[in-house]
Formats: C-alpha cells, sequence, structure tokens
C-alpha cells in the first residue's frame, strides 16, 4: 500500500505545482492589493474597504483548497488511461488496498493544504494589519473538509465510469442543481423573511409593499446569525454525514474495482 | 543474482567441454537425432572421453534455441543406447565401457573393409604407397 | 507453498460476451516449461489469460497456478508471479527509480540489485521518464520488472507483437535463460508463430474460442504434414481424412495430422512438414474445407 501511495505522489507532482502556484499567484494579488491600498491607486476610493474586505476574505480561507477536488479524480482517470489499472490486478494487493491508498493519500493532502491554508491566513493578517481571528481557522478547516468529502465522490465516480466524459458531466450537471438549488432556496428564504417583516420582495417600486434598502442588510445578518446557530447545534451531524459520505465512497469504488473491466 | 549464477555455472560447463553440436534446420533429420548422432560421434572418435560431463540439458536447449523437450529426449536416447549416463541432481556423463565394445565392433568393420580394398588395390596393380595416400586424401578431406 | 506439477492447470473456463465466447477452455502448463499459446487476433488468448489473472471473471471452470486455486488465494500466488503486457502499464510520468521504489514496497521478494542490473543489461536509462522510451525499451522495461521479484511464473500476453527482430531475440534469451531454473515457467501468448517454434516446448492453439490442439510442440510439428498432389488425385480423397485443403488453378495442398499414416497411404506424393503458421492457417480454415 505504501508503494502505491508513493505512485500517487509522484504522479501528483505535476498539479501539486499546479495549485502552489495559483496559491503564490493569490498572495502576490493581495499584497499588491494591500499596497495600493495604503499607499497606491484605490486608496482614497470610496468602495476600498469592501474591495480590500473581499481581497482579505479570499486569501484568508484558502479557496485554493477546492481546486483540490478535481485532482485526485484525474489521477484515477489516468490509471485507466495507461492501463494500470489492469496491471494493479496482477499485484499481491487486495482491491481495498489499491482503493484505499488513493484516499489516504488525498486525506493527507488535503491536511496539508489545511495547514497551508492556515498559515496563509497569518500571513494575511500580518500583511493586512488585522487581529487574528480563531473562527476564521474553523472556517478554513470546514471547506477543506468538505472538499476532501466532494473529491471523495468525484474519485468514486471515476472508478465507476472510468471515463472523463461521463464524470466532467456529473460534475456539471451537480454543479448546475446545487447552483439553481441555492439561488432558489436563498429566493425562498428572502421572500419569506420579507413577508415576515410585512414586504413584498416582488411588489413594484414605489408601492407600499416595497422593501426599504436596509432590509437588506439585516436579512442577511439574520441569515448569517441562523447559519451559526445550526452549525453550533448540529455541527456533530455534520460531521457524521461528512464521514458516512466518504466511507460509502471508498466502498462504492472498491465495488466498482472488484467489477473488473471487460 | 540467482540467475547470473546459473549463467556462470552453466557458461563454465561449455567451457570445460569443447563441444560443437550444429543443428540444420533444413535437413530433414529430426532435430534430436542430429544431437543423437553428433555426439556418439564425439564419443566414439575421442572427443568427448569417459566421465565428461554434458552440458545440462536446459543449457543445451538455451545455447541451440530449441526446446529442452528436444535435448530431453536426445539424452534419454543417448542413455537408452548405452553412450551416457543421467544422474538426476548431478547431470549427464559419458559412459565408458560400452564405447570401447563399439569402437571394438566398429574396429573390426573398418578392419575388414580395407582388407577388401587391400584385395582390390593388389589386383588392379596399385602400390601401397598410393593406398597410404589415398586413406589420407578420404580421410582427411571431403 | 505445496508442491505442483504444474505451473497453470485450466479446466472449463468459460465466459460469455455478447457476440464471443469462451468455451470450455481446458489445458496446462507442466512446472518448468515454456508453453506457446497460439491464435488468431481475437481468437481468445487475452480473455483467457485476463481471466486466469482475475482481470475478468469467469462465468464457469475451475483455474489453478502453482498449486493453488486462482480465486482463493489470490494474493498469494500474485507475489510470487509477473505479467507483462503489450503496452506499458505504467504512468508516463514515471521514471525507472521511482517504480524500484514503488515496486520494493509491494513485493516482498524485490530486490532492487536485481532490477538495476537488468536495466544496466538493457542499457536503459534510469531517470529518464516513461513517456519517452520507445516500444522495444518499454518491452524491457516491463520484463525487468517482471524478473526482479522471484516469480516463479511469467505470464505474457502478446509481449513481443510489434518489436523488431533483433529486440526479439534479445528477449527470448532472457526467457530461456528465466528456465534455466527447473521451478520456472512461461505462458507465452503471441501469433509470432516464429519465436515459438523455436523455444516452446508445449504448444495450446485456440480458435474462436476453443482449444484447436495443445501438446508437446515437437509432436505436434512431427505429426502434421502438407501433402501436394494434382487436382484429379485430391477430388479422389476422403473429405474426413484432412484437415483442409488449399486448391489452385495448379494443383492442391492439403493438411493431415498423421503424418506417419498419411505417408503410408499416399507413398510417392510430396508431403512436407509443416510449421507452426502453416498449421494455424490450415485449421482456421477447418470448416471450410477448401480453400485458395
Amino acid at each position: 500500500m505504501k508503494g502505491l501511495m508513493l505512485k500517487e505522489l509522484y504522479l501528483s507532482a505535476k498539479y501539486r505545482i499546479i495549485v502552489l502556484s495559483t496559491y503564490g499567484l493569490l498572495f502576490i494579488l493581495c499584497v499588491l492589493v494591500r499596497l495600493s491600498s495604503v499607499y497606491g491607486n484605490i486608496a482614497n476610493m470610496t468602495g476600498r474597504d469592501m474591495v480590500v474586505n473581499s481581497i482579505f476574505k479570499v486569501m484568508a480561507l484558502g479557496l485554493p483548497l477546492i481546486l483540490y477536488s478535481s485532482v485526485f479524480n484525474i489521477q484515477v482517470l489516468n490509471d485507466e488511461k495507461c492501463h494500470f489499472r489492469q496491471y494493479s490486478h496482477t499485484l499481491p494487493l487486495t482491491e481495498k488496498q489499491i482503493v484505499g491508498s488513493v484516499y489516504l493519500l488525498c486525506l493527507i493532502f488535503f491536511g496539508i493544504a489545511t495547514l497551508a491554508g492556515w498559515v496563509n491566513y497569518f500571513i494575511a493578517c500580518g500583511v493586512y494589519g488585522r487581529e487574528i481571528d480563531l473562527k476564521y481557522l474553523l472556517y478554513i478547516v470546514i471547506i477543506g473538509s468538505v472538499s476532501f468529502v466532494v473529491s471523495c465522490i468525484n474519485m468514486s465516480n471515476a472508478y465507476r465510469y472510468r471515463s472523463n466524459k461521463i464524470c466532467t458531466a456529473i460534475i456539471a450537471v451537480t454543479c448546475i442543481i446545487l447552483y439553481l438549488g441555492i439561488a432558489a432556496g436563498f429566493m425562498g428564504l428572502m421572500y419569506y423573511y420579507y413577508k415576515q417583516h410585512g414586504y413584498d420582495l416582488f411588489a413594484e417600486s414605489g408601492s407600499e409593499k416595497e422593501p426599504p434598502d436596509a432590509t437588506m442588510n439585516d436579512f442577511m445578518n439574520d441569515l448569517a446569525a441562523n447559519l451559526r446557530w445550526v452549525g453550533a447545534h448540529f455541527w456533530w451531524l455534520f460531521l457524521l454525514t461528512g464521514a458516512a459520505l466518504v466511507y460509502l465512497s471508498f466502498c462504492r469504488s472498491v465495488k466498482a474495482l472488484e467489477r473488473r473491466s471487460n | 543474482m540467482y540467475i547470473q549464477c546459473i549463467m556462470y555455472i552453466s557458461s563454465i560447463y561449455i567451457m570445460v567441454i569443447t563441444m560443437d553440436i550444429i543443428i540444420s534446420n533444413s535437413s530433414g533429420e529430426a532435430i534430436y537425432e542430429q544431437i543423437v548422432s553428433q555426439i556418439k560421434a564425439q564419443i566414439m572418435n575421442g572427443t568427448l572421453s569417459e566421465g565428461d560431463a554434458l552440458p545440462s540439458m536446459r543449457a543445451l536447449a538455451q545455447s541451440l534455441r530449441i526446446s529442452v523437450i528436444t535435448t530431453k529426449r536426445a539424452y534419454e536416447e543417448l542413455e537408452r543406447d548405452g553412450f551416457i549416463v543421467s544422474q538426476t541432481g548431478k547431470g549427464s556423463f559419458v559412459k565408458g565401457q560400452d564405447r570401447e565394445l563399439v569402437r571394438e565392433e566398429y574396429l573390426r568393420q573398418t578392419e575388414q573393409l580395407i582388407s577388401q580394398a587391400c584385395e582390390k588395390a593388389r589386383t588392379g596393380g596399385i602400390t601401397a604407397a598410393e593406398l597410404h595416400e589415398l586413406v589420407d586424401i578420404l580421410y582427411n578431406g571431403d | 507453498m505445496a508442491d505442483y506439477e504444474n505451473a497453470i492447470e485450466i479446466k472449463e473456463l468459460t465466459k460469455r460476451f455478447d457476440g464471443f465466447t469462451l468455451d470450455n477452455i481446458s489445458f496446462n502448463v507442466p512446472k518448468g516449461s515454456i508453453m506457446g499459446f497460439i491464435g488468431q487476433n481475437g481468437a481468445g488468448k487475452s480473455t483467457t489469460i485476463n481471466s486466469l489473472l482475475g482481470i475478468i471473471k469467469p462465468d464457469s471452470g475451475e483455474m489453478k497456478m502453482l498449486g493453488l486455486d486462482a480465486r482463493k488465494d489470490e494474493t498469494e500466488i500474485k507475489r510470487d508471479i509477473a505479467a507483462v503486457f503489450d503496452e506499458l502499464p505504467f504512468h508516463e510520468q514515471l521514471n525507472a527509480k521511482m517504480l524500484d521504489k514503488m515496486l520494493r514496497h509491494i513485493y516482498p521478494g524485490w530486490s532492487s540489485e536485481t532490477f538495476f542490473g537488468y536495466l544496466e543489461r538493457f542499457s536503459l536509462p534510469v531517470k529518464k521518464k516513461f513517456g519517452k522510451f520507445s516500444k522495444g525499451m518499454k518491452m524491457k522495461l516491463q520484463i525487468a520488472a517482471a524478473l526482479s521479484h522471484g516469480a516463479k511464473l511469467l505470464i505474457m500476453d502478446e509481449a513481443t507483437t510489434g518489436l523488431d527482430p533483433v529486440v526479439r531475440s534479445e528477449i527470448l534469451d532472457i526467457f530461456m535463460e528465466y528456465l534455466q531454473d527447473e521451478n520456472n515457467s512461461i505462458l507465452m501468448s503471441s501469433h509470432i508463430t516464429s519465436d515459438l517454434e523455436k523455444i516452446a516446448d508445449s504448444v495450446t492453439f485456440i480458435d474462436r474460442g476453443r482449444i484447436l490442439i495443445t501438446g508437446y510442440k515437437d509432436d505436434i510439428l512431427a505429426s502434421h504434414c502438407i501433402m501436394k498432389c494434382s487436382k484429379e488425385d485430391y477430388a479422389a480423397i476422403d473429405r474426413n481424412n484432412f484437415i483442409s485443403a488449399r486448391v489452385t488453378d495448379f494443383g492442391a495442398e492439403l493438411m493431415f495430422s498423421d503424418k506417419k499414416a498419411c505417408e503410408k497411404k499416399y507413398s510417392g506424393a510430396v508431403i512436407d512438414s509443416a510449421t507452426l503458421d502453416d498449421i494455424m492457417i490450415y485449421y482456421v480454415n477447418r470448416e471450410k474445407k477448401e480453400w485458395s
């Protein structure tokens, strides 16, 4: 198993470089923005703080982590392309070991990436002159774990369907459904919230029931507060679901490998 | 490394016995028969002496690029005809005793043929010296 | 490991696909020998080998390797066997050094010394990526990896196809060397019969999913013959006596499976010995009976 992990390590070298350079570029961008916000062009812009805030958030939360989700997917598909899968059946390893080595390396990767995200955050705080807020560390871990779970599901798809086209199609369709779902859900919540306060979201301008602009901010704060409440009380549920998804995708991958190629 | 040892040992075998075996793919004679007759000839003319170790069946097969089954069959026939003796684990060795007998037999037959030739020569007026020369040419030439 | 007589035993292996069936395949590969597995493209060679290695699950049949059941003791068997395929199964970005590190942890009997020894012998670069290797180099690399963990059984699926004669000759030499240890056996599938004609001990012939002949190569070659005669003579011969006949405007060539009987019956006719190529061609046309 260690041997196969080494192989994954060697092969992912290309991708590690891509992701690391993304981090690097982002870092440079952030520093530049900070510098220009203090000394340069946008120092006296009205929306300056908002821009700086957003850039800071992007850098701090280590969004490149999400890039990792598709890396291992590609690795598994590459295996298929070069007939390594066929060869791996002649090795004295069980299917569990073969699949396990990929998943384990994936987990280690995300662990290291999360730590890198923390380091990133500390540097960001230093560059932007902010205080370290431990909550952000937690957010980074959450993003890392979600990416890991998504990665596992991607990998099980790769094992099962063995074709780049199908896997990409699945990802595309899932993204569209999620996007539409979240947008619809968001709109629905907003509508409900406005209704509660006596406003109608779809009222014409100038009518009585038109919501004032400030309501939007209230709604967002309310939503954030609700989410935090759910997170504080049901975090164990999310953890359990995540672990179950990882385990299920592992089993699915092993089964797909056992099914043998035709 | 194990394989290299085997190679080394089997190459020593081939060095010790400077044996030439030449196989013709187009002669019509089965390959194992060619091996049998060539080894027999070498035992008869003294190239191989009693107790000499023959190359292992596998080493011979490797050098001649033929199947082990073929060399095995050749050795089995040689053993059946009393020319060699095979000991599992040790190898195959040239057998001494019978060779003498067969050689005696060949000697006797050759003597007979030569006396016939001498008769003919005397009748035809051919001198002993001419006969000697003829024997030299025929034996060494061709 | 148990003592065994046959390195491979296949009994009544059957596997059904759409449009192709492996039908009751049975043959044995004796320990210490090399068996040539011949057949046309698509005859079922790769399917049989894949079933043996567990890459494909058969519908029915028993398979044994090195004396152990091929399914139950799969992991144990695979420590002592090596498979070589016609395409390099390693990623292009890997190189020999990485491969060594990988396989060292997978095979208990792996010897890096042996592996690098072979690489040197084949003049293969150690740090070059596999993507840059030529076809011959890729095959030699696979063989180097296959011979470096003490495998007792080598299974090769069309390993020499597509290689030039010089490289093929080198590879055959290596196989003969491997066989010097009588515990080692080789199963080699190929449609390049000239390789097998020389060094194979036994031969198994598969056509359209069925085994036609299996036995010692010398026996098979000695017992088959091609008789050449005129078209009138050909017309007089009973159709059931021969395997198939190639009929042209200038005569007929028939293949018989019993040379001695043929020589007795048709003494005076031109009787040639058959090569493995001939045997393949005549047998493939056995149902047509007459072809040209």
